[in-house]
């Protein structure tokens, strides 16, 4: 297990892309956290003028409510570290390196294993760096600090390892059935942002919702602020077991039909 | 009996209507360097693929040193396929320490395969950075790494230089005097009589033909003889029985061989006649034309 981590390390350790792309979504996600909140105060105050009754100041940093806060934002980007993922099993293809590796003697299941251990490096980063963010703007912006408050809603961040790492297994299994980066790239745009949302769409409510990537998204509920309360809407702000279940099942699947496709497929 | 490192039991694939290998069985001893001779389209690179672990086979069986094929007995062979893959981006060092990684060897044997293929100076280089010959060597340093108890080759001279072929097959010899064995694809007869001790001769993923390379080869080779008196010579050389036909050719004969026979044994039988040859070749151009017709029929 160790040494299959060890080979995946040294595959991305020196590889620029990597660095690049990763680099460009931390630079992304932190200016979208730090900068979220005045963007907020803007609308706020914009809608204040207008509106007859006034509209309350949202802090979105306040611990624990900050969590569920930054883990809904940094949902949007996770396509970012999908397309990394892409591009890396996808790489094995064009180079030809996955038939190398099983020549030298891997098993096929060992280089699957290999590939999920990358996923779940990257998953334990992405979340590290939001433990890192929201500790950082929590202390700054929360006037009530205590262990359990800050802790209080730190389920939140095992969804949040769980969506991720969900979301890129269905991108490897994309990767893995074409084969080609432009291809699958394309094709999970495509799927994230048209098809998947029309099907949603079509569908009727209660099935809607076991669509993989709808359900994956719908791990961390859209947060509950005293701005939507006021609309009237009100989202949940825990996690549902039924979901985490969903998300597991889907993960499941998805690493089986790798498997499935690694085990018949001439390589 | 020798130890069987080798053996293949009516393997066959195909793809869509196309019988890539077909019933193959083979078996490969320690010690041999045993070729894979037949034209592109044969299903040489295929029955490597199968016994490598990429493809997979629709019926038939291989072991690899007597047992059921694993990861672990791949670990335990070598491989130089047609064209070098490594990862592009990482250095000859790097790709190299993934390999070890993969095969459970130290690093520590990663300098010596690359001062074997004189790619020492060039270690720390990018992959890419690499000329084709230095991308070839470095696909030999690989295949060296942990010394492999058996070696495969895929046209291991394709696109090489003059110099190139020479050394690689200066580099098969080396590898087989110390013992290992070795299996060669090659599309070249001439390649094939050069370095194998044993040969199988396949056409569309059927095996036409198998045993050791000189009763193989002689099976459809010709000596080319003259001497002074050449009358003389062609109605002794008519009496002999290791003789199967005699054409005249200008002021020589052309003398097709029986199988067992060698061009020695003509000779001695000549000399014991009291003849003695002016002239005497193996017919290289002639054996890869029988090769050809073998392959037309």
């Amino acid at each position: 297990m160790i040494n299959l981590l060890k080979i995946e390390l040294k595959k991305i350790i020196t590889n620029k892309t990597f660095w690049v792309l990763t680099g460009l979504y931390v630079l992304l996600l932190g200016l979208v956290f730090f900068g979220v909140q005045s963007v907020i105060n803007e609308i706020s105050t914009n809608a204040s003028k207008t509106s007859p009754i006034s509209i309350p100041k949202v802090s979105i940093y306040n611990f624990p409510d900050i969590w569920q806060n930054l883990i809904y934002l940094a949902g949007f980007f996770k396509i970012f570290l999908a397309v990394v993922v892409i591009i890396f099993i996808t790489n094995e293809f064009s180079f030809k390196t996955i038939r190398q590796n099983i020549i030298n003697g891997m098993s096929r299941f060992d280089f699957l294993l290999s590939k999920l251990q990358f996923l779940f490096l990257l998953s334990f980063g992405a979340t590290l760096f939001i433990i890192i963010i929201g500790l950082i703007l929590g202390f700054i912006n929360s006037s009530n600090i205590s262990l359990t408050i800050i802790f209080s809603k730190f389920v939140f961040i095992f969804a949040y390892f769980l969506e991720v790492f969900s979301f890129l297994t269905f991108a490897l299994l994309i990767g893995f059935l074409v084969k080609k980066s432009g291809l699958a790239i394309g094709l999970l745009l495509l799927y994230n942002y048209i098809i998947e949302p029309i099907i949603v769409y079509k569908l009727p409510d209660g099935i809607d919702e076991y669509m993989p990537l709808r359900a994956i998204s719908n791990l961390i509920d859209v947060p509950n602020t005293a701005l939507m309360q006021l609309v009237g809407v009100n989202f949940r702000d825990y996690i549902a077991f039924t979901d985490v279940a969903v998300c597991i099942g889907y993960t499941a699947l998805f690493t089986f039909l790798i498997y499935l496709i690694l085990k018949k497929r001439d390589i | 009996m020798s130890e069987v490192v080798l053996s293949l039991n009516k393997l066959s694939k195909h793809f869509g209507r196309i019988k890539a290998v077909d019933e193959l069985s083979l078996e490969v001893e320690k010690g041999n360097v045993f070729g894979i001779l037949g034209p592109n389209g044969s299903g040489k690179t295929t029955t490597l693929g199968i016994i490598l672990g990429v493809i997979n086979p629709d019926s038939g069986y291989f072991q690899w040193f007597g047992k059921t094929p694993t990861k672990y007995e791949r670990k335990k062979v070598g491989s130089i396929i047609e064209s070098p893959i490594f990862y592009p981006y990482l250095s000859a060092v790097r790709n190299l320490k993934i390999i070890a990684d993969i095969k459970g060897i130290p690093y520590n044997d990663i300098d010596r395969v690359l001062n074997i293929v004189d790619l020492i100076e060039r270690k720390n280089s990018k992959f890419k950075t690499y000329s084709l010959g230095m991308k070839q060597r470095l696909a030999i340093a690989a295949a060296l790494l942990g010394n492999p108890q058996a070696l495969i080759f895929d046209e291991p001279t394709n696109g090489l230089d003059p110099q190139g072929i020479a050394e690689i097959r200066e580099l098969i010899l080396t590898v087989a005097s110390e013992g290992i064995t070795i299996l060669l694809a090659s599309h070249l007869l001439d390649e094939v009589q050069k370095t194998c001790t044993h040969v199988a001769i396949l056409e569309k993923g059927r095996k036409l033909s198998s045993g050791k390379v000189e009763d193989v080869l002689n099976e459809y080779g010709t000596v080319e003889i003259s001497s002074e008196n050449l009358e003389e010579l062609y109605v002794t050389i008519n009496n002999c029985d290791i003789v199967k036909s005699v054409v005249r050719q200008g002021d020589k004969l052309s003398v097709k061989l029986d199988k067992k026979a060698s061009s020695a044994d003509l000779n001695n039988f000549l000399f014991n006649k009291g003849i003695v040859l002016s002239h005497l070749t193996i017919r290289k151009k002639t054996l890869e034309k029988y090769f050809l017709e073998l392959l037309n029929e």
